[in-house]
């Protein structure tokens, strides 16, 4: 009985796991042009400031990329082929959001995996604090406590 | 089974640091360009008089492609020495201009107080900027005889830091 219930938490524990690896690896969908620009620029830092997206700083080479962000989308270049782009022209760490794809992909896998492992560890932890409560005392243990009261 | 997570978690532990140590550092100063060996960017633009201006039509010599500001100080240093680096290309190169971060009121003004005849190039959409990846004003970027760019420099630059370059890849090209 209890083999099955492990397996089941075994089982609903994938299911999760798979579920939420999707959700963050898996595209949005459509957006309106206006919306995809924003979305974008938001997510993009200025390659001179510290830690500042293109939307928030005032300096030219923000400026720059926005108005060609801007042109990108009305041209109908998809987000990955803009961002490669600019990752193109101003090197890898423009992009905020780490790439879906390849070694960075791990970004976004990891912490998930890291948390299902967690959750999964805590059950196992738990499963092993109950069964440890029903265990009996043996003959010995309670000739041995029964001995010390008696001294007592 | 502890030990099995603890040293998967470790081993995840240790990519990461691995991963850390052995990327690029942050943007600074740069003076390299993933344009440097390649042909120069195909951007069109307009010039201050109008007129449509195609780098393509240029390239035959050499082209010192300058993006400058009137409010940079550097700039207007600079400025004499690209006077001077475009007296002594006259027959064989060019320079252009390209304002980033400035009005084109301002750049304007600019060439009509410190000279320069060459082309200045109106670039309203940021596409040489971005095209060039050009951070701060001034960066500089020479483009030798059929295309192909071969330096790039951040901030202030002299007729003779340029003509270094240019004079290496001409002796370069006569021993090849």
């Amino acid at each position: 009985m209890r083999r099955y219930q492990r397996i089941s938490w075994l089982l609903i524990l994938i299911v999760v796991a798979a579920a939420l690896v999707a959700s963050v690896v898996a595209e949005d969908g459509p957006a309106t042009q206006g919306e995809r620009a924003y979305e974008i620029k938001s997510t993009m830092l200025c390659p001179v400031c510290d830690g500042q997206n293109v939307l928030e700083s005032n300096a030219p080479v923000a400026a720059a990329i926005r108005s060609q962000v801007d042109d990108l989308v009305a041209e109908g270049r998809s987000d990955g082929e803009i961002r490669a782009w600019m990752a193109r022209q101003y090197g890898s760490d423009v992009n905020a959001n780490p790439p879906r794809s390849g070694v960075g992909a791990l970004v976004w896998i990891l912490p998930v995996l890291a948390g299902v492992m967690a959750v999964g560890l805590l059950i196992l932890a738990f499963g092993r604090w109950r069964s440890g409560r029903e265990i009996e005392p043996s003959e010995d243990d309670i000739r041995i406590v029964q001995a010390l009261r008696e001294k007592n | 089974m502890v030990r099995i997570v603890s040293a998967a978690a470790g081993l995840v532990l240790l990519s990461f640091v691995l991963l850390l140590a052995t990327r690029d550092g942050g943007n600074g100063r740069q003076s390299k360009s993933p344009l440097i060996g390649e042909l120069v960017p195909h951007v069109e633009g307009v010039r201050f008089d109008g007129e449509s201006f195609d780098v393509d039509e240029v390239t035959s010599g050499w082209v010192l492609i300058n993006f400058f500001a009137s409010w940079c100080v550097p700039c207007v240093r600079e400025h004499p020495e690209l006077v001077e680096w475009n007296r002594r290309h006259r027959l064989d190169g060019v320079v252009i201009s390209v304002p980033f971060g400035d009005t084109e009121k301002d750049a304007r003004a600019f060439f009509v107080e410190h000279g320069g005849n060459w082309p200045v190039l109106i670039d309203n959409e940021s596409a040489w900027a971005v095209a060039f990846g050009v951070l701060r004003p001034p960066e500089s970027f020479l483009v030798a005889p059929g295309g192909v760019v071969v330096a790039k420099w951040q901030g202030q630059i002299t007729a003779d830091e340029v003509d270094r370059v240019v004079v290496d890849l001409q002796e370069r090209n006569a021993t090849s």
